[in-house]
């Protein structure tokens, strides 16, 4: 029996249920040293009498103490294999009884010594321990079963119940018979609070049929061993040989009328909650399907097969005998989910059955007007389906799809049914959710990501420190707009006197604009360093351009060489904004328009025809103004853009103040377009390049 | 905001933009050009009198056909273009390569009168 008791699974010896052990076995043999002593006269009549019983009750305290080591606190799936432990153990204590009894009805009459009343004593003392065991083990078992659900008055009653039980020790002391007033009034009131206890069987609704079939056939059983106890004992008060009689150890007694209660109400509990198990069962299941569907969206599953499993689900939730889901996909297309585990039959044939017409035609032409979020359709004109369920999807407030599931009876889907097919229909929808705006998180931030390397190849690109003559002052004011764009300058200088300029305009935004310019910058510094004139520089630059540019893409520049010998500035127009000149002596501005064409329009030799050369002379204080069509084409709140006219008439404003150099002429002109443009960002790079000459 | 429509009179495939082409719809016009001319359409014409802004997207549409008009032998006609975006062409080079007519009817004969 020790053997049993012992956890599976801790081999190491616990030190203390070794002391709980040793407890119990040296109470066992003072229990027996006291029944020796009846023999001699050491022992009193008063002590002969209260003596075995607190020595009982003592041992079934250890024992009480001992289980609660041994059985640990329980939850939902342990129950059964707690009740066959306990079920078992009880067998067992039974066995041991009824093996003892069958030694004394066997050598009896043979064997003198057991008509000796301290023998007869002894083995029923034996018995009684026996005893003492399976119910203190029920105790506790039990104690663990109503306490897997620990409510506050649940704790404190328990405490109350097992002080009481202690407390009957001590009345031990005091002599109190069987069947007295005392008696039976603390008798009846612990038993009372034992019945009361016993009450909390909530344990038995988290079984499922098949376990409530064992547990009832293990309680059973339980309840024969008990009720054999208490007739052993009933039996036994009648021997006139015994020295002293169980029952009135009140602690064995309270101890067996609970479990005697507790395992009755188990049986009966547990019959009439076998009918409503299913129920139960069921509710789990749906919440397993929840469960399932939220952990889906964890694993990132992708929308077939959340739709999947929401078919599954609603038809095991609705005892459906048929669905399937339309889904329409926000790229476009739609598709008819069906579940796997059934035929697939034509949705159009089974559709054409419904008799409301609104909801038929609404889901052959995949759009029902309205925002109900359930329809229930009955009757449906089918030979084996007569009811409907339609529940819309709804994806980011737009329609996804619809899951439809039929039954084989009128009006078959009741209020739970629809409600947790809506539920998990609206737990589908949430995760496909979050799943496109997780896509569409990554996809922004894989763009955002291309853009912060594309602007700081674009910074690399652009010169740091800008050469010029030493007749004329030049500054570059250059901004990018969030989505990056593609303006380009730089200088080189040919010789002492002449210095090369560019300022360009890679159509295009964005990563493409970057490599683009990359390119251009590539052609600029292999081309200038060459000496060719403008007009051959333009000419080359669109042949290497155009072997490399993308089909739509093309690069618009003015190139220049400043001469400070000549006083001349030399340029060509490659579709860029015309140059401005601000002519000192006329105070005016001039527009320098041209011919010209962009770099890859015309990607041939043709292109040379298109283009024309220009100079400007230009004297003291005069000033150019180099610019990219971001500048001019800046709107404003309403929408206006602001045009040439007004870049024109501000340059001449500002190149006109006296002794303005170029850095004042040029952040005078960025401000203003900034004041132009108000609080919106920039749609567009803008570049302006200002020379003032001196 | 951009909306083409396209309508066939007779042999002639006219295309009608409106609003503005920038970056996102300039795609929506390179379909459109494309489409007309994988069908084989010999005589395109662009009405371009709601057209309000056009961006170098745009412009890159209308140059990347030059070559493919010339290889398939068909005409390609632009009208009605506002004075603003008459002088993005213009400064572009762009009106060199193609064919900018002031109204529909000039367009229409411009098609007719080279067959």
């Amino acid at each position: 029996m020790n053997n049993f008791l012992k956890p599976v699974t801790s081999s190491l010896p616990d030190i203390r249920s070794l002391g709980s052990h040793l407890n119990w076995i040296v109470l066992l043999l003072i229990n027996f040293v006291i029944i020796i002593s009846f023999r001699n006269d050491i022992i009193t009549p008063e002590v002969r009498v209260w003596a075995p019983h607190l020595s009982i009750s003592l041992v079934l305290i250890a024992l009480v103490f001992y289980s609660r080591l041994q059985i640990k606190a329980v939850d939902r799936p342990s129950f059964l294999p707690l009740l066959i432990r306990l079920c078992s153990l009880t067998g067992l204590g039974i066995l041991a009884i009824l093996f003892l009894e069958s030694l004394v009805y066997l050598f009896s009459s043979h064997i003198r010594l057991f008509s000796n009343p301290l023998v007869a004593t002894a083995i029923y003392t034996l018995e009684i321990l026996a005893g003492g065991v399976v119910l203190s083990t029920l105790l506790v078992g039990f104690k663990r079963l109503m306490l897997f659900e620990k409510t506050r008055l649940l704790v404190v009653s328990w405490r109350l119940f097992e002080y009481g039980l202690v407390t009957t020790t001590i009345l031990s002391l005091f002599n109190i018979q069987f069947n007295t007033f005392f008696y039976n009034l603390i008798f009846i009131a612990l038993t009372g609070l034992g019945v009361l206890l016993s009450v909390n069987l909530k344990w038995v609704g988290y079984l499922d049929f098949r376990q409530k079939l064992q547990a009832l056939g293990l309680m059973l059983v339980q309840l024969l061993c008990l009720l054999f106890f208490t007739w052993f004992l009933y039996f036994y008060s009648s021997d006139t040989q015994l020295l002293y009689y169980a029952e009135d150890n009140m602690l064995l007694l309270v101890l067996l009328s609970f479990s005697l209660f507790c395992t009755g109400l188990s049986v009966l509990v547990i019959f009439f909650n076998l009918p409503t198990s299913s129920v139960f069962e069921k509710k789990l299941e749906d919440l397993n399907g929840i469960k399932q569907l939220q952990q889906s969206l964890r694993k990132k599953q992708s929308e077939e097969d959340l739709y999947q499993l929401l078919l599954e689900n609603a038809l095991k939730a609705t005892d459906a005998q048929y669905g399937w889901i339309w889904v329409k996909h926000h790229q476009g297309g739609e598709k008819i989910v069906q579940s796997v585990e059934l035929p697939r039959l034509s949705v159009n044939a089974l559709l054409s059955n419904f008799t409301n017409t609104r909801v038929k035609d609404g889901l052959m032409a995949g759009r029902i007007p309205g925002r109900r979020r359930a329809f229930h359709l009955s009757p449906v004109q089918h030979p084996l389906y007569k009811s409907a369920l339609v529940i819309p999807l709804r994806a980011q407030d737009s329609l996804s799809g619809y899951l439809t599931l039929l039954k084989n009876v009128p009006s078959g889907f009741n209020k739970d049914a629809i409600g947790i097919a809506r539920l998990y229909a609206e737990q589908t929808c949430l995760s496909i959710e979050n799943l496109q705006l997780l896509d569409e998180a990554i996809r922004l931030e894989r763009y955002q990501e291309e853009l912060s390397i594309a602007r700081r190849v674009k910074e690399s690109l652009l010169p740091r420190e800008i050469c010029c003559n030493t007749d004329c002052g030049l500054f570059v004011c250059s901004e990018s707009a969030d989505d990056v764009g593609g303006d380009y300058y730089d200088a080189y200088r040919l010789d002492s006197s002449r210095v090369a300029l560019v300022v360009a305009d890679v159509s295009g935004h964005g990563t493409s604009a970057a490599f683009t310019m990359s390119q251009l910058k590539g052609v600029f510094h292999s081309l200038v360093p060459q000496g060719l004139g403008c007009r051959d520089f333009l000419v080359q630059a669109n042949s290497a351009l155009s072997r490399g540019l993308g089909r739509t893409t093309f690069v618009t520049l003015v190139y220049g060489v400043l001469d400070c010998t000549s006083k001349t500035f030399t340029f060509v127009r490659a579709g860029h904004c015309p140059v401005l000149h601000y002519n000192r002596e006329k105070n005016r501005v001039e527009a320098y328009h041209g011919k010209g064409m962009g770099l890859g329009l015309l990607r041939n030799s043709a292109y040379q025809e298109h283009i024309e050369e220009q100079t400007i002379c230009y004297g003291e204080g005069d000033a150019l103004l180099l610019y990219t069509d971001g500048i001019i084409e800046c709107r404003n709140g309403a929408g206006e853009e602001y045009g040439q006219e007004r870049l024109t008439a501000s340059f001449e404003k500002y190149a006109g103040q006296k002794g303005s150099s170029a850095e004042v002429v040029c952040t005078l002109l960025m401000e203003e377009l900034h004041a132009y443009a108000g609080t919106k960002e920039l749609q567009d790079d803008f570049t302006t390049l200002v020379l003032k000459f001196s | 905001m951009i909306n083409i429509t396209k309508e066939s009179e007779e042999n002639v495939h006219i295309i009608k933009v409106e609003g503005d082409v920038d970056a996102a719809s300039s795609i929506y016009l390179d379909k459109a050009i494309g489409d007309a001319l994988t069908r084989g359409q010999k005589k395109i014409l662009i009405d371009c009198t709601e057209l309000e802004y056009i961006s170098s997207a745009g412009l890159g549409v209308f140059m990347s056909y030059i070559q493919d008009f010339e290889n398939s032998d068909s005409q390609f006609v632009l009208f009605g273009l506002s004075e603003r975006v008459a002088g993005v062409f213009e400064i572009l080079g762009l009106d060199q390569l193609l064919t900018i007519v002031k109204t529909r009817e000039e367009a229409l004969m411009r098609v007719s009168d080279e067959v």
